[in-house]
């Protein structure tokens, strides 16, 4: 028989902590909301870095092929010229793609559809494993735009990441005074930025969001850079992540972009840009949720 | 030596079979989020993560959930596996960003939202106690400590969860009570000496 072996208890004062610390309440609904949203486009993002570098292997294949199929010095010599002409081609394309996806996300500001988060209910810290719903519920991570999951239970409440409004009894956020108690925090006044207000990752990263358009243009850019790759717009998707690049240079979403960048010039067959991107990646963002696939496409 | 030969039924037969019960299928990631962000939140909080930073990191424990999900086994409970996983997070983030920056434990303090201010700071100030006597444990005695005394999870299942022996729970439960009690009655003759309740 195993004995047990022995631990001592508790402490009345370290009992009554525990108990108080128990009663704490959790995220706001609009933090669990964010939270949600954050994670849905992480996921989705990870997933279009995952099916570019599946393009890529894809494109490496077939330009391998070819080239064995039509090894002939006239033959070279026409393609070099036909690549030269193509390439000019997909400059004016992508100029004329990179204007027009601006414009279209200029468009769509203001109108992104809600995403609807799941609503946790307030539980008590028990030892109740988690209750499951009996159907389950699907989240799909897509490539592109605000995505929305089906919720398994009953329907909850659709929020709209881009126009939270601070409910009444709203956190308000109070910088504590240097030398203060911490937990002293001031009462804020009625136009205080509110935890509704700050970028998910603003407080650990730091950066400034840059650019006219805000967060959300920011978001939308990206967003259509996504949907340039879905559609193996290659060319449009890379000029896009240029475009963004020049008005977001440390935007919240640059560890996205640059993950993106890695697969997307892997994909169109730049083999040495993209592992000269992925090793900058790799120095800028080490503990990345990108960095498997980044590591995968390439090494 | 006698042997019976008695006809064997059909009845007999069914009930022989093998009871084949359909698999659970697992939970999805929305269902998890749902009923165990307060857990993820508060375990992250009390694992020393600061305020400021809990959303973001919240974000990184549902992201490691995501990839980890297919290997989840239904019929074990979930809220040990995903302390595991937790705990994983904030070590991580902690090794990453201790050397980069020192933040100030609550520098930015949320209000609860609770309608009395006052309320609100009795609270705020109950909570930090607490982080504030397990800050005086390390992560691998303050996690055993959170999984045991505040979420109250079997010694078995820390064990498998923190992928540790459970002589090394039982070892990591009595030192990590010991230093947190020796902490919260330090704390609370500080109070008494200062009026406070």
């Amino acid at each position: 028989m195993n004995r047990q072996p022995e631990h001592g208890p508790l402490s009345p004062a370290a009992l009554a902590l525990i108990e108080g610390d128990r009663r704490t309440a959790g995220p706001s609904a609009d933090e669990r909301a964010r939270i949600w949203q954050q994670t849905e486009r992480t996921l989705a993002a990870a997933a279009a870095v995952a099916s570019v570098a599946t393009i890529g292997k894809g494109v490496s294949a077939t330009a391998s092929t070819s080239a064995t199929a039509t090894a002939g010095q006239a033959v070279l010599a026409k393609l070099a010229t036909s690549l030269t002409a193509a390439k000019l081609v997909l400059a004016l394309a992508a100029t004329t793609a990179v204007t027009g996806a601006t414009v279209a996300v200029v468009r769509r500001l203001g109108q992104q559809a809600p995403v609807a988060a799941p609503v946790a209910p307030s539980r008590a810290h028990s030892r109740a494993s988690v209750s499951r719903p009996p159907a389950p519920s699907t989240v799909a991570p897509t490539l592109a735009g605000p995505t929305a999951i089906t919720p398994p239970v009953a329907a909850p409440a659709a929020v709209s990441p881009l126009a939270v409004a601070p409910p009444p009894a709203a956190r308000p956020i109070v910088a504590a005074p240097a030398g203060a108690h911490p937990a002293r925090a001031v009462v804020a006044p009625a136009n205080h930025r509110t935890v509704a207000d700050q970028p998910l990752f603003a407080a650990r990263r730091g950066r400034t969001t840059g650019g006219e358009g805000g967060p959300h243009l920011e978001r939308l850019l990206l967003d259509e850079a996504l949907a340039a790759v879905k559609a193996r717009d290659l060319a449009t998707a890379a000029a896009l992540l240029d475009h963004h690049a020049a008005e977001y240079p440390e935007g919240r979403l640059t560890e996205e972009r640059e993950a993106l960048r890695v697969s997307v010039r892997e994909a169109r067959g730049d083999h040495a840009g993209a592992v000269e991107a992925a090793r900058r990646f790799r120095m800028r963002f080490p503990g990345s949720v990108f960095r498997p696939t980044v590591d995968a496409v390439a090494p | 030596m006698r042997i019976s030969l008695v006809p064997i039924q059909p009845a007999d037969v069914a009930s022989l079979a093998p009871t084949i019960e359909p698999p659970i299928p697992p939970p999805s990631l929305a269902d998890i989020y749902r009923a165990e962000v307060d857990y993820v939140w508060h375990g992250l909080r009390r694992l020393g993560i600061p305020q400021a930073d809990l959303p973001d990191v919240t974000h990184d424990v549902f992201v490691a959930v995501s990839r980890a999900l297919p290997r989840f086994e239904p019929e074990r409970p979930l809220r040990p596996w995903l302390f595991g996983i937790t705990y994983r997070v904030a070590s991580t983030h902690r090794r990453l960003f201790r050397n980069v920056r020192e933040v100030p434990h609550a520098a930015v303090e949320c209000a609860d939202g609770a309608p009395d201010p006052e309320q609100s700071l009795l609270q705020a100030e109950r909570r930090d106690r607490a982080v504030e006597c397990l800050g005086h444990l390390d992560l691998k005695h303050r996690a055993v400590l959170i999984m045991h005394d505040f979420h109250g999870h079997e010694v078995g299942a820390i064990a498998e969860a923190l992928a540790i022996p459970i002589k090394t729970v039982y070892s990591r439960l009595s030192t990590a009570r010991r230093r947190f009690s020796e902490a919260a009655e330090k704390l609370a003759r500080a109070g008494r000496a200062e009026g406070q309740p």
